[in-house]
């Protein structure tokens, strides 16, 4: 029997990954994500899971790093400065191949910043954040239901890949409360894992390591992890469309600028302006393709994001030139709004867009 | 009629390779009493050890048990990380002076203070061995490294720091002991501390902590003989050799 | 009961703690080397080993092995 409830996101993130059948959560104390610590110290211990709270950004991801080894489910959250300290871990993680869950409840920066959303953390999550040549899947939620379905979707994928999965979600929609339907299905199955550490019992010893030092080694280990990301960026690509099998102007945002997306879709398109949106759900694997198929039959696409354009780099990687991108972006706290996203839209002429604006308006007011 | 008995062999958790470590070094010989005590207690197939950073980082290829990497420090946290998702498994850190006092002082002091239960295995011989001689927290006033060419300097480096006594002022540690490789009698007070360490992990479930005054021939800058005397005349009279807590109490400061 | 040492040389590193603790004088480093180039100790044919195990015990890299032959 299913349940209804109003939970705030940052609580359904919680929710979600007991669910999941999360056995340890390690956190630190960071706004705006403190709710979900605290809801784990309450409900994990509850339902015979561990909590601790670690002294540090640092140490919790590496307790993290040692219940994954021990081959249970492992998960830390923490706000934009919090997850640079963790950006080492996660590069041993996946050098290591362990699966682990990272929340990233996004605060603006650089720095100490402020406590309000952001988006500016893309690239730190995509691109890398931690040394080497390694990959994190990165989920987007965009509303309350997501932050609880999407931390399942994440345990389950870092069991399925060996790899860590971070949700990259901010201060806004951790805080927001919505109706959030939970099932009573039970916890995804956990897979078998022959390389855990819990005791050489009846087999030979296992070793977790990321540390190869004999010549050639090391790059035959990368080669296997890149297969690894083909794999991923093959089968897990997910997004949103909105209307647009006949849209002009392509809109494309995550999380909560999606959200404020949909409003200013619903608005253009009332005043007949055809107008669609892609929403990502992963941002790793981005959806590339799709984003260029769509952008070989609009004349626009506008990126809206809470940062200085940073998915608006893998946009204009997907469209390659073949129609104009354009960005309204706010930075430091500040959330685009509906209008702003509205005077953006190209005005089209003939066929083509007579809009003069900078190909890069940065939101300056 | 004759026959054979062994009276010392190699132990089976310890596995049958050369390691790299120099002559004389305190890691093999802290590696292998490891390992004999694991026997004794007939705990192989239960046992998880993590490795430092540092020149210890491939001890999982010398024993013959599960053994972690970590990154430089954050073995504790590791530790912490296992045992509580397997507790009835015996889990135990190994670390130099950087991993466990410098960098790692953090979640050294933490994972103590939360009494986690584990074993912690310091391995103090005043430097920095795999990076090349390097001043560590525990290098001796008027000590030469590789960052300290005119010898420690108490005005600008401070005095080395004294890991058993500064956790020793925490509630939950259930056993602590300073120990040093200084000769046979050293040797085998050393397998007695691992010994009592992970009883009290095993039998009440709490940290314990032993601290091995080790010597480094190569960058103690002597021969395997007399880094052994280095390490009795003058790490063991700032490092003092002494049971500290036992039983969970203190019996030195 | 005699007491039988056996050297792994190729595994020995030539650091001489077993020669240094042994009160018998039953190990020698002498001029012979393994394969890395160190110096092994030679068990001596004349001073008799009591089965200590000092040495063994004190090798940092497992090297020793002591058994003790008896009548049966």
């Amino acid at each position: 029997m299913s349940a209804r409830v109003l939970m705030t996101g940052n609580d359904a993130i919680g929710e979600g990954a007991i669910r999941a059948g999360c056995d340890g959560y390690y956190g630190y104390p960071i706004t705006p994500q403190n709710e979900l610590t605290a809801y784990m110290a309450r409900h994990m211990p509850e339902n015979g899971r561990v909590f601790v709270q670690a002294e540090s950004e640092l140490a919790a991801i590496n307790m993290v790093f040692g219940t994954a080894a021990a081959g249970k489910r492992a998960m830390t959250s923490s706000s934009s400065p919090g997850i640079s300290l963790k950006q080492e871990g996660i590069s041993y993680l996946a050098g290591c191949q362990l699966p682990a869950v990272i929340v990233n409840v996004q605060r603006a920066g650089p720095g100490l910043g402020d406590i309000t959303p952001s988006q500016a953390d893309y690239f730190q999550a995509t691109k890398g954040g931690g040394h080497g040549d390694y990959h994190q899947i990165v989920l987007a939620p965009a509303s309350v239901q997501e932050m609880h379905d999407l931390t399942i979707r994440a345990f389950v994928l870092a069991d399925r890949y060996r790899t860590p999965v971070m949700i990259l979600t901010d201060g806004r929609l951790g805080q927001m409360m919505e109706p959030l339907e939970l099932s009573d299905k039970p916890a995804p199955r956990v897979p078998q894992k022959k390389w855990a550490l819990d005791g050489a019992k009846g087999r030979k010893p296992n070793i977790i390591r990321s540390l190869y030092l004999v010549p050639g080694q090391l790059e035959a280990i990368n080669h296997a992890l890149q297969d690894k990301y083909r794999q991923i960026e093959q089968k897990e690509v997910d997004y949103e469309e909105r209307l647009t099998d006949d849209c002009e102007v392509l809109l494309v945002a995550y999380g909560t600028c999606a959200r404020l997306c949909t409003g200013a879709l619903k608005e253009a398109r009332a005043a007949g302006r055809r107008v669609g949106l892609l929403r990502p759900i992963t941002l790793w694997p981005y959806p590339y393709a799709r984003l260029r198929e769509l952008s070989t039959r609009v004349r626009q696409v506008l990126v809206v994001e809470m940062s200085s354009g940073q998915m608006l780099e893998d946009v204009r990687l997907a469209v390659d030139g073949t129609t104009r991108v354009d960005f309204v972006g706010r930075m430091g706290g500040g959330v685009p709004t509906q209008s702003e996203v509205l005077r953006h839209l190209c005005r089209r002429t003939n066929g083509r867009c007579r809009d003069q604006r900078k190909l890069h308006n940065r939101g300056r007011k | 009629m004759t026959r054979r008995i062994s009276i010392y062999r190699r132990p089976e958790a310890l596995q049958d390779t050369q390691t790299h470590y120099c002559p004389g070094c305190g890691h093999g010989l802290v590696h292998k009493v490891i390992a004999e005590v694991v026997d004794k207690l007939g705990i192989r197939e239960r046992t998880i050890g993590i490795a430092p950073v540092g020149c210890a980082v491939l001890a999982y290829f010398y024993w013959n048990f599960d053994v972690s990497e970590s990154a430089h420090g954050r073995v504790p946290a590791v530790a912490t990380g296992i045992k509580r998702v397997l507790p009835d498994r015996v889990v135990f850190g190994y670390q130099g002076d950087g991993d466990l006092a410098a960098i790692g002082m953090g979640e050294t002091i933490h994972a103590a203070n939360r009494g986690e239960a584990i074993t912690t295995i310091f391995i103090n011989n005043a430097v920095y061995g795999m990076t090349g001689g390097q001043m560590a927290p525990t290098t001796l006033v008027g000590q030469k490294t590789s960052t300290t060419p005119q010898g420690r300097n108490l005005d600008t480096e401070g005095p080395p720091i004294r890991m058993c006594e500064l956790l020793n002022t925490l509630e939950k540690p259930h056993y602590i002991e300073r120990v040093a490789f200084t000769g046979i009698a050293g040797v085998r007070r050393i397998r007695k501390a691992i010994e009592n360490a992970f009883l009290a992990q095993i039998e009440h479930n709490a940290y314990s902590f032993v601290e091995v005054l080790s010597p480094c021939p190569i960058y103690q800058r002597r021969s395997p003989a007399d880094a052994l005397k280095f390490v009795e005349e003058q790490m063991a009279v700032y490092f003092p050799v002494r049971v500290f807590r036992q039983d969970g109490k203190v019996v030195n400061a | 009961m005699k007491f039988i040492l056996t050297i792994d040389k190729e595994r020995c590193k030539g650091c001489g703690l077993c020669v240094k603790v042994c009160e018998h004088s039953v190990l020698k480093l002498t001029e012979l080397m393994n394969r890395k180039g160190y110096r092994y100790p030679q068990v001596s044919t004349t001073a008799s080993c009591r089965g200590c195990r000092q040495c063994a015990e004190i090798c940092p890299d497992a090297a020793i092995e002591l058994e003790g032959e008896e009548e049966k």
